[in-house]
């Protein structure tokens, strides 16, 4: 066993590395703080589901944020209202996202085209209503505080800093566990699905399944990340799952990249971004400009990317490599070289 | 009884007849050549045996059990295995990643064991990869094994295709023009490549333009036109056939 586990373990761990050189990068700048980089960790992580469905699946879903918040109120009602464990109530939250997430796609992929769309669409706001209608259960809009801080044996997480070390460790343990998929043999049958579904069935692949797979796999993303919003503001309400959050996750996605792993934390980073400086910026030129003009920012994000980066941040970064490759005359292979392949898919 | 048996198969797409009682069996070690002028119905026909399109009437058996109407996967996983005459290859993939993906079938890891990397997945890795080195070798493609499929000519695209197919380990291959788009050298390996794989026991379908091919590769020939079987029989029986030479002689002339 030895060996094979050095090389991955040098690898996250130098990701995890990455993650703590950025809390002096956010003290460093004005408009952020480590508050910032929960939301950043978190983003991201929830995000990483959306485009293992949008990059494989191919399908788009306008309800991520529901799933979030799945895990989110799972979390909030068993820790405190029945004291579980929150590691407990996060895989909770987790079964009930992956289940419910397999009945909606149970029924959207046998039919063609975009349907998802239109499903989650719908299961979010049905979601969002159910929260705010169901009083007893609830707290309906004014939601549920008093939620307990996370703790894993004697660690507590009451702090920016340490919530934020959690979340990036989770952060990387998802994408450590998605590179592990995406190079074996369920994940390839993904990727080849996404590529061309016939083919992919005429050998075995079943593609209904692995839809339905794909899509629940997405949703455990977002639901443990929403059980660590919960613990991390104590406090949950169904404002925090409407279809805005559900554009932003899309956003994310789609500003990172959709066909690679590395696409949901770059894209995430590139909306805090935005968003803080925005809010640091705009009432500087703006004089009284209140309220959210960071859908502004989104939108211009969105196009910009689509214009110019098709395939996202990391597509962009990825083109960039080979350039400085071939640059460098690292040209001693034919044809695009799978050394540098890896950084797009893997 | 044949390996596969396609009885009565009837395929409509609005008022156009695509297959009209198409009857016909595939036996294992022999290449069945399925010919016939363009719009004849080849391609629908493998369709119908591979799950992508149920028939109106008619039956299509496989070891005498009736598979018509089962879905593509399941079809797959009895040992049918197909070729697309548009290639349809998965992107960015690796033509040994092509393969592996073909070995769906044969393996096992679950989405969980490939997630925490449990031995399972380390097994049928290095099996995999023993399996496709040699396949990888058989086909030609050992020098680019590691390039993405995409990156090959044409002529080695559609070797990857055969490749992930035969990667399925299947005991009916269902080929739909395998060397269109190839040169007379490139489609003569296909052509001696099909008859080392039936002398080893598999049964190939094979629909094909390439007459000079037809003729000298393939153990008997069935000749579709409008839908209809016209003749059936050994190459050298069906090539002189009048009915065949008709339906032939538009095509020939254009």
């Amino acid at each position: 066993m030895g060996l094979r586990w050095w090389g991955p373990l040098a690898l996250w761990g130098g990701v995890f590395g990455i993650g703590v050189l950025l809390l002096p990068v956010a003290d460093a700048l004005p408009f952020l703080t480590r508050a910032n980089l929960v939301v950043f960790a978190l983003h991201a992580i929830a995000a990483m589901g959306l485009t293992l469905v949008m990059g494989f699946a191919g399908q788009v879903s306008l309800g991520h944020a529901a799933f979030y918040g799945v895990g989110a109120y799972t979390s909030a009602l068993l820790t405190a209202k029945v004291d579980w464990h929150p590691l407990l109530a996060m895989a909770a939250g987790a079964v009930i996202a992956a289940v419910l997430a397999a009945m909606l796609g149970r029924i959207v992929f046998r039919l063609r085209g975009h349907f998802l769309a239109m499903a989650t669409l719908a299961f979010g706001l049905v979601f969002y209503v159910v929260m705010r209608s169901w009083d007893s259960l609830t707290g309906g809009n004014q939601g549920t505080g008093g939620i307990p801080d996370f703790t894993l044996g004697r660690l507590r997480f009451d702090t920016d800093t340490s919530m934020y070390l959690l979340a990036w460790a989770v952060l990387v343990l998802g994408l450590a566990a998605a590179r592990n998929l995406l190079a074996s043999r369920p994940g390839r049958a993904l990727v080849a699905m996404g590529a061309s579904e016939v083919a992919a069935a005429s050998v075995g692949i079943d593609v209904v399944r692995t839809k339905m797979a794909v899509f629940a796999l997405g949703a455990v993303y977002a639901s443990v990340a929403g059980s660590l919003y919960a613990h991390y503001v104590t406090y949950v309400s169904p404002e925090s799952f409407g279809l805005l959050p559900s554009l932003r996750f899309l956003v994310i996605s789609t500003v990172g990249g959709i066909d690679s792993v590395w696409g949901a934390p770059l894209g995430s980073a590139a909306v805090v971004l935005l968003t803080e400086g925005t809010r640091e910026l705009v009432p500087r030129f703006v004089s009284g400009a209140t309220g959210s003009y960071e859908i502004v920012a989104y939108g211009l994000a969105l196009v910009l990317v689509l214009l110019f980066l098709p395939r996202g941040l990391a597509g962009g970064i990825a083109s960039l490599v080979r350039w400085a490759a071939e640059w460098l005359g690292a040209r001693q292979r034919p044809a695009p070289t799978p050394a540098l392949e890896e950084v797009e898919l893997r | 009884m044949s390996l596969l048996q396609v009885e009565g198969v009837t395929v409509q797409f609005g008022g156009l007849r695509a297959l009209e009682g198409v009857s016909l069996g595939v036996d294992p070690g022999r290449v069945t050549a399925l010919i016939g002028p363009n719009g004849a119905g080849k391609t629908t026909l493998l369709n119908v045996i591979s799950g992508v399109l149920r028939p109106g009437q008619g039956r299509v058996r496989f070891r005498g059990r009736d598979i018509t109407g089962w879905p593509q996967h399941r079809v797959a996983s009895l040992g049918i295995a197909r070729t697309f005459q548009n290639l349809q290859l998965f992107g960015q993939m690796t033509v040994r990643e092509h393969l592996l993906v073909g070995r769906y079938r044969l393996t096992r890891t679950s989405l969980l064991e490939a997630v925490l990397r449990l031995p399972r997945h380390f097994r049928e890795e290095r099996e995999g990869r023993m399996a496709t080195d040699a396949l990888l070798a058989r086909l030609g493609l050992a020098d680019v094994a590691d390039w993405p499929a995409a990156a090959l000519p044409y002529g080695r695209q559609r070797l990857v295709e055969v490749g992930r197919a035969l990667a399925t380990e299947p005991s009916l291959l269902l080929l739909d023009e395998p060397t269109a788009g190839l040169s007379g050298g490139e489609a003569e390996e296909v052509g001696q490549l099909l008859r080392r794989l039936a002398g080893e026991g598999l049964a190939v379908l094979l629909v094909e333009h390439h007459m000079d091919l037809v003729m000298a590769y393939s153990d008997w020939v069935v000749v579709l036109d409008h839908g209809v079987v016209i003749a059936q029989g050994p190459p050298e029986q069906v090539q002189s056939d009048p009915q065949v030479i008709e339906a032939y002689l538009g095509e020939e002339a254009a």
